[in-house]
């Protein structure tokens, strides 16, 4: 399977590996259909039949075997891509916006900046409105801070969600195929009509079920990690939604009213 | 509004510093251009983030982002007016006048 970036990508590849299963499969039904006719008809047929082992393995394989195999063939094609399914997202569109993130973060804010600027104004000015403006400077510079951390967290938490969406497509699509090898390999015993007699479909079953077991594993453990980055993780999305971090109740620190008022007047500006 | 007389030197550092909200409202303008495509778009993290509430986390995060960058925008562009007007009205120049008390309120409040 190619790299896997978009959902696309994996719902391809899964379909791709799908197909290689379908083939492999029925390979091995043509051959095993072929071994048994060949067992009824010929040499060994004869003495197979003396027997009863080859009508035996017929009957198993007709009556048994090839129900259940079509059967176990619709549970997987359902299951898996309801599987697949659920790990459906857009990572790639995560990452853009985690950059976007960080690319903010480094533009608003830079230290130090407001504080050298202040020293020259309060050289400069004096009285009521450089107070208010000191206060109001600062409440604002600090807020740049505060909202250059928020897009921080957020960045840092959106890449780590998309990273482990993609390590997790990533193994399902490089794992995929070998989880169908195992149901095929169940087949691949089958040389002789004794084999057939004590195949067990039961068996089958089972390891035909660990095919799409195995990408719901994936899917609880993206579930487990998304929990983590809401709940446990040092930084979380929820304490970002609920502003316990970055800028406080996530708002904007407004110019109040009454500083306003002191700012809007040229003459509460004292030269010092 | 009135010329309180000539000041240059120190508004001179009033205008420096409204350049440095200009700045700022500029940075934030980018700031919203640059997250724009990310602003409520939680469905990005797939339906069992859905499910495990981080889409609903992350789009409360980011609309609430999206209106703190807008005011504080405001804001800045407010500072950078009433400074520039205060420092008008320091210059003793004809050519500057300090800004109505009026037109800068409207600053703050987005109007």
């Amino acid at each position: 399977m190619a790299e896997v970036s978009y959902f696309e990508d994996l719902c391809d590849g899964i379909q791709e590996d799908m197909e290689t299963f379908a083939t492999d499969l029925n390979n091995q039904i043509k051959r095993i259909a072929d071994m048994l006719n060949d067992a009824a008809s010929g040499i060994g047929g004869f003495f197979g039949h003396l027997f009863g082992d080859i009508d035996d393995a017929i009957d198993k394989w007709n009556n048994e075997i090839l129900p259940a195999i079509d059967r176990m063939w619709d549970d997987v094609l359902t299951n898996v891509w309801d599987a697949v399914g659920d790990l459906a997202g857009r990572p790639m569109s995560l990452i853009d916006y985690a950059k976007a993130f960080s690319d903010v973060k480094a533009k608003i804010y830079v230290e130090g900046d407001l504080a050298q600027k202040m020293v020259i104004f309060q050289h400069d000015w004096k009285g009521y409105a450089a107070d208010n403006y000191k206060a109001v400077a600062t409440t604002e510079d600090t807020g740049l801070l505060n909202l250059s951390m928020a897009m921080d967290a957020g960045s840092t938490l959106t890449t780590t969600a998309a990273n482990k969406i993609l390590t997790l497509w990533r193994k399902l699509a490089k794992e995929f195929l070998g989880w169908v090898g195992d149901v095929l390999a169940c087949f691949e015993k089958a040389t002789e009509a004794d084999a057939i007699i004590s195949f067990e479909v039961p068996a089958m079953i089972e390891i035909a079920k660990t095919v799409y077991g195995n990408i719901v594993d994936l899917a609880d453990i993206l579930v487990e990690f998304l929990i983590e980055q809401c709940t446990t993780a040092s930084v979380t999305w929820r304490q970002l939604a609920n502003g316990s971090r970055g800028l406080p109740q996530n708002k904007w620190p407004m110019v109040e009213a009454a500083n306003a008022d002191v700012l809007n007047d040229p003459h509460n500006y004292q030269p010092a | 509004m009135t010329d309180l007389g000539s000041y240059q030197v120190q508004s001179q550092t009033l205008r420096t510093h409204a350049g440095l909200w200009k700045g700022h409202a500029g940075d934030i303008g980018t700031a919203e251009t640059l997250v724009a495509s990310a602003i409520g778009k939680g469905e990005d993290f797939g339906w069992l983030a859905g499910l495990n509430e981080v889409e609903d986390h992350y789009n409360t995060w980011t609309n609430a982002m999206d209106t703190a960058l807008k005011d504080a925008k405001r804001c800045f562009l407010y500072l950078e007016a009433a400074l520039n007007s205060a420092a008008n009205a320091y210059d003793g120049v004809d050519s500057t006048v300090a800004t109505d008390v009026g037109a800068l309120k409207k600053i703050l409040e987005g109007k």
